[in-house]
């Protein structure tokens, strides 16, 4: 018979077995050649930052990072979101809390050995940092935790579970469907699970999302960093490396190459606290400081808080601007009409139908006079008007003024019907 | 007229056809007598809450096999349960199950059912039972419908959690920690069907159940196994191996049957010299018709979707107008809301006859009709008694009827109706040991908790198969344990369907705006099946594949219709690699199994006309060559027999044998066609004398072959018979294959070289 480690070869030469074409780590480019030599983690850090903790479990590789609160990334200072008051951190997150100290927050962000999920993929570094201090001593201390062997989780995720006891609130970019339900798995499969407090999570992701989307087109933090915070990467290490750099780590003991993958966890963290500052600096009193593009965003975010007050106000400020006029005026007529402030709607929807010749407001208003104010005839005419739009349209052949067209020409006659049994 | 005067005056015409000395029509008519039910006694440690809803639900007493079953589950043992349709299974498992969440709300079950539509039923039947308690019983059904806000909840809060094996392998255990309410309580496993899961597939799930059993043992459970099966050979047997764990077995029927006949009916010839014989379909629908037209109640069951399709507009038409609303197809592909109005149609007696594929041939609950029209051999004596069985009743007549096609395999049977009555079902067979298959599911373990040192996975070698993947860089051997270190999601590379995990799909470009996936086909396959130009079939509807991206695995199509079908040619070169077993028969044939190493090409295909089976064309196929590692039977004969043939005949009745042994395999395993493939060699390289492989269609083997050597002897027997009884005069599709095919003298000379052993 064949042996064991013939079949199983003869699988692997029928590429049976391996589960990737890709290359792995030690066969990319960007993964320098194997080490003989063992180096450990605490070696590639300044020896001042290095040190070891103690846990029930064994040592566990900690990092502690100190920074002035008048340090910036970017166009912010990291004291800035300390500044932000509870109110605002509040609205981070969801369900939104009437208020969250950002001063009792911790900032974490995790590297993985993967992005598949489940409970195979295992996380080997957590960034964890938070304001400290009082007055002129305050400081922002960031700790980094490193799994420096699969064997050692248990005493890793025990310090990271230590180190956050004591915050209320967790702050995360994505970390909602990322970074806890992976560490929840990583607890659990240690059987720590009890060991991992439950802080109320505010994660930018989304606020940054309603902010950002729409203006970017994308939402992922390297470009939030790049065209929010101006605050560009240079020299990163590219994430889909990382979890290859640490699987060569794992098997040649040296962490040499893994000091720039510490390097993007710091960066990772400090633009944490930057977004905050400028997530929340855009929230806080918007009225009256922010360019119109903002307004609309932020006007939106509060919309979709349920406060429809301010929402308002940042619409009309932003309407007066030319730039985003048009939007912030459709989401104030929308806005309007779900609150029933049809005199508000019709005004919006008047300004657009005047200003842009907008088909879609027009429709909005036939909508008002005949189903709110009770006036066919007037509905009527706004139809007319906006047929007349439409039809000039239509001719340079824009499939949607014809089929708008065809949808005015339905409601035209519904009205007409309507007005000759009236009469 | 009733069943009862039906038969009565079709066996007074049979009796008269027998006297004028006709062959074809009845070959055999078997009655079973009516049996009364056997009861057991209500287990008392039951709920008697349970006891006052069954009663009010017309159930006042278990059938002994329930009561037996229950008995079982109740003193912690794994049980595998066998009964016909109808029996009443799914209270050996409710009742247990509920009985404990009575007692203890925390307690959590899974069900494990082959197919979406059953796991559907089942959930409405439990929901009845648990609505009539009143109790608080959660049932979930967890698939890939599942919206992922029910999910969250299902995870929490559901005591019954029901799902298939397919969303078990990738959905629930590589996620287990979000299931550890489930798993820290999992009391009982039920899994229905087990019949089903066989071959690749059943190994499959046999190591899902090993990844499931090493996850609870993880979250401190081990939940006793309740397994359902449709009659098998070796129902505990199976049971065993896909637990992993030994099982009761609970194989006495309890309840009650009246009268069944089994009619076995061969359609009249029509061409003797090529065998052809009048369509099944035809016979088929002639016997149908009879029977709804006096007002029985019949299931008909075709072999395909589009058979069953043709069947229903035949049937329709010739019940006349009144009659055609009465007859209503039921297939895979009807939604769950269609299925229960056909259900509720055939209760309330506003439908009379059904026409279905054997895929829905049982689970599914369409009540007990009078009579089953079999069009076609099932395809094995387990699925034959469960299609006959959807005709029965508690009591009352019931009639199946069997008719054959003019396959070899049909042909073998109806003709050997002895023989098939004789018999016991087939064996269920899996090998879970499979190597291709164990490595999968070692990565998906190895992903969902790292392997301790000196942990077994199945098999003894897992240490070595370990080391081997530490080799590859897929697992990093540290402190005693095996963890995972590559970023894919394994459990997503692993299909439980499918042959090869790199299966190729067909995209139907018909409608340019939306392409969709209409296929799979495994590797190996791909080159025969879907070669560019290549005709593929699929639901009754022809394709033409236009392109195909070999490297992206996909294969382009477009729908077509036109009146031919394409036949790849395909060059199999066939080495052995070792020999396992080998063994002289009488006059100097070899029978043997071992490893062979399968080097297949495709170099050209076929036009061939439907119907007159004309040669159209050719055309040729430029793909690369697929290399395959699996087990095979051979069977070589004495270099003297070369004496007797000239070159080509030897070549032609090799061939001829191989097609045989082929069709009449599925006998002796509970196998499909498509699981074995043949080779012939004129002078092997290997044996130097004339040879006939048959190998495992899957790499690395699922265990058919060596069943094949064991049952070599039968085997033989059965292709002897089924040559020497056909009725054509040098080869036919019901037998040796057409003499186009195997030559003129590949008939005669087939079973030459089996009387030669």
């Amino acid at each position: 018979m064949l042996t064991l480690r013939e079949r199983l070869q003869a699988l692997k030469d029928i590429q049976a077995l391996k589960p990737e074409s890709r290359p792995t780590a030690d066969e990319s480019p960007a993964v320098p050649p194997r080490c003989a030599q063992r180096v450990d983690i605490a070696t590639v850090v300044p020896r001042q930052e290095a040190g070891e903790l103690e846990t029930p479990f064994g040592p566990c590789f900690h990092r502690v990072v100190r920074y002035p609160l008048a340090y910036r990334r970017g166009c912010h200072a990291l004291g800035e979101a300390l500044a932000l008051p509870p109110e605002v951190g509040g609205r981070l997150a969801r369900p939104r809390l009437a208020g969250a100290d950002l001063a009792q927050a911790a900032f974490l962000d995790t590297e993985t050995t993967g992005l598949a999920g489940g409970t195979g993929t295992f996380v080997f570094l957590v960034g964890l940092g938070h304001f400290a201090g009082e007055g002129e001593a305050q400081e922002f201390v960031l700790h980094q935790f490193f799994l420096r062997d699969y064997s050692a989780e248990p005493a890793f995720l025990w310090a990271v579970g230590q180190e956050l006891a004591p915050f209320p609130y967790l702050v995360t970019f994505n970390g909602r469907r990322f970074d806890w339900p992976l560490l929840e798995a990583r607890f659990t499969v240690a059987r720590l699970r009890s060991s991992l407090p439950s802080p109320a999570h505010l994660d930018l992701l989304y606020p940054s999302w309603t902010l950002w989307k729409r203006r970017l087109g994308t939402c992922r933090l390297s470009h939030l960093e790049e065209a929010v915070l101006g605050a560009p990467r240079e020299e990163d290490v590219p994430g889909w490396l990382i979890p290859r750099l640490y699987f060569a780590y794992l098997r040649s003991g040296d962490a040499g190459p893994l000091a720039p993958v510490l390097r993007h966890n710091l960066l990772d963290i400090l633009s944490l606290v930057s977004l905050t500052a400028a997530v929340g600096s855009r929230l806080h009193a918007p009225e009256g400081r922010l360019p119109a593009g903002d307004l609309v965003a932020v006007g939106h975010f509060y919309e979709r808080q349920g406060e429809a007050g301010v929402a308002a106000r940042c619409y009309q400020e932003a309407s007066r601007d030319g730039s985003c006029c048009r939007e912030a005026l459709w989401r104030l007529g929308m806005l309007a009409k779900r609150h029933k402030e049809y005199r508000l709607a019709e005004e919006a929807w008047t300004r657009l139908a005047e200003e842009f010749g907008s088909i879609e407001a027009l429709v909005e208003l036939a909508k008002l006079y005949e189903h709110r104010y009770g006036d066919p005839a007037r509905a009527s005419e706004v139809t007319e008007l906006a047929m007349r739009v439409a039809r000039c349209r239509a001719e340079r052949f824009c499939q949607r003024e014809t089929e708008a067209l065809s949808a005015l020409t339905l409601r035209r006659e519904r009205l007409a019907r309507k007005l000759a049994k009236k009469a | 007229m009733n069943l009862q005067q039906f038969l009565d005056r079709l066996n007074a015409r049979d009796a008269l056809r027998e006297a004028l000395g006709r062959e074809d029509g009845i070959t055999a008519w078997k009655v079973a007598p009516a049996r009364e039910a056997v009861y057991g006694e209500w287990p008392a440690a039951l709920d008697p809450r349970l006891a006052d809803v069954l009663a009010r639900r017309g159930v006042s007493r278990l059938y002994s096999h329930q009561a037996e079953a229950v008995n079982h589950v109740l003193e912690g043992r794994n049980v595998v349960v066998v009964t016909p349709t109808a029996s009443g299974k799914t209270l050996c498992y409710n009742l247990p199950v509920v009985n404990a969440v009575l007692a203890d709300p925390a307690v959590r079950a899974l069900y494990l059912f082959p197919t979406k539509a059953l796991s559907q039923d089942q959930v409405a039947e439990l929901h009845d039972l648990v609505t009539a308690l009143g109790a608080e019983i959660k049932t979930f059904t967890y698939d890939g419908d599942t919206s992922p806000s029910a999910r969250q909840a299902i995870r929490q809060a559901g005591h019954i959690v029901v799902t298939n094996p397919d969303m078990l392998h990738s959905g629930i255990l590589p996620h287990h920690t979000k299931w550890v309410k489930l798993f820290e309580n999992l009391r009982y496993v039920v899994i229905d069907e087990i019949h089903q899961y066989r071959g690749v597939f059943g190994s499959h799930v046999a190591n899902v159940l090993r990844r499931l059993r090493r996850i609870c043992r993880f979250y401190g459970t081990d939940p006793v196994f309740i397994c359902c099966s449709a009659t098998i050979a070796n129902p505990t047997e199976l049971a065993e191996k896909l637990v992993g764990a030994p099982v009761a077995l609970v194989d006495r029927n309890g309840a009650p049957s009246g009268e069944r006949h089994f009619i076995c009916y061969n359609p009249p010839v029509v061409n003797k010299e090529l065998g052809i014989r009048r369509s099944s379909l035809l016979e088929g629908k002639r016997w149908a018709a009879e029977l709804l037209k006096n007002g029985i109640s019949t299931i008909v069951f075709a072999r395909s979707r589009i058979a069953v399709e043709v069947l229903l507009v035949y049937l329709q038409e010739a019940l006349g107008k009144d009659g055609a609303k009465q007859v209503r197809g039921y297939r895979g592909g009807y939604l769950p809301l269609e299925r229960r109005a056909i259900e509720q149609g055939l209760r309330n007696g506003s439908v009379r006859g059904v026409v279905a594929t054997n895929a829905l041939e049982l689970g599914i609950d369409i009540g007990s009709l009078e009579a089953a029209v079999l069009v076609g051999y099932p395809g094995s004596v387990s699925s034959t008694w469960q299609q006959a069985g959807r005709a029965g009743r508690r009591s009352g007549v019931s009639l199946s009827v069997l008719v054959a096609s003019s396959n070899p395999l049909d042909q073998y049977l109806i003709t050997h109706p002895d023989y098939f009555f004789g018999r016991p079902p087939e064996h269920g067979w899996i090998n879970p040991d499979n190597l291709p298959i164990l490595i999968s599911h070692l990565k998906c373990a190895a992903f969902e908790l790292p392997f301790a040192d000196g942990e077994q996975f199945g098999v003894e070698t897992t240490g070595e198969i370990l080391e081997f993947l530490v080799e590859e860089k897929i697992l990093h051997h540290t402190g005693g344990r095996y963890y995972w270190t590559q970023e894919s999601f394994p459990a997503e590379e692993v299909s439980l369907r499918s042959a090869s995990r790199e299966n190729f799909v067909v995209v139907d470009l018909t409608r340019r705006d939306q392409p969709r996936v209409i296929g799979e086909v495994d590797r190996f396959s791909a080159p025969m099946l879907i070669h560019e130009q290549a005709i593929y079939l699929h639901g009754g509807e022809q394709y033409q594949i236009e392109r195909l991206d070999y490297e992206n695995r996909k294969a382009y199509a477009r729908r077509v219709e036109v009146d031919y079908y394409t036949d790849a040619n395909l060059a199999v070169n066939l080495k052995v690699l070792d020999v396992a077993r080998e063994e002289r028969l009488e006059l100097g044939a070899f029978r043997a199994w071992g490893e062979v190493q399968v080097n297949a090409l495709v170099t050209m295909f076929k036009k061939i006309k439907l119907h007159t089976h004309e040669n159209l064309g050719f055309g040729q196929v430029h793909l690369p060559e697929e290399e395959m590692h699996t087990t095979s039977f051979w069977l070589s004969f004495p270099s003297e027999v070369e004496q007797g043939f000239r070159a080509d005949e030897l070549q032609g009745a090799l061939a001829g044998l191989a097609n045989v042994l082929h069709h009449v395999a599925p006998l002796y395993l509970l196998s499909d066609p498509h699981d074995l493939r043949v080779a012939c060699q004129v002078k092997s390289p290997f044996t130097q004398r004339p040879t006939v492989f048959l190998y495992d269609s899957y790499p690395g083997g699922v265990g058919l072959s060596q069943k094949l050597f064991e049952n070599c002897a039968d085997l033989l027997r059965s292709a002897r018979e089924l040559i020497a009884g056909c009725a054509c005069g040098g080869g036919c599709p019901s037998c040796v294959g057409p003499a186009e095919e195997v030559g003129a003298a590949g008939k005669a000379g087939a079973l030459r070289l089996l009387e030669g052993v």
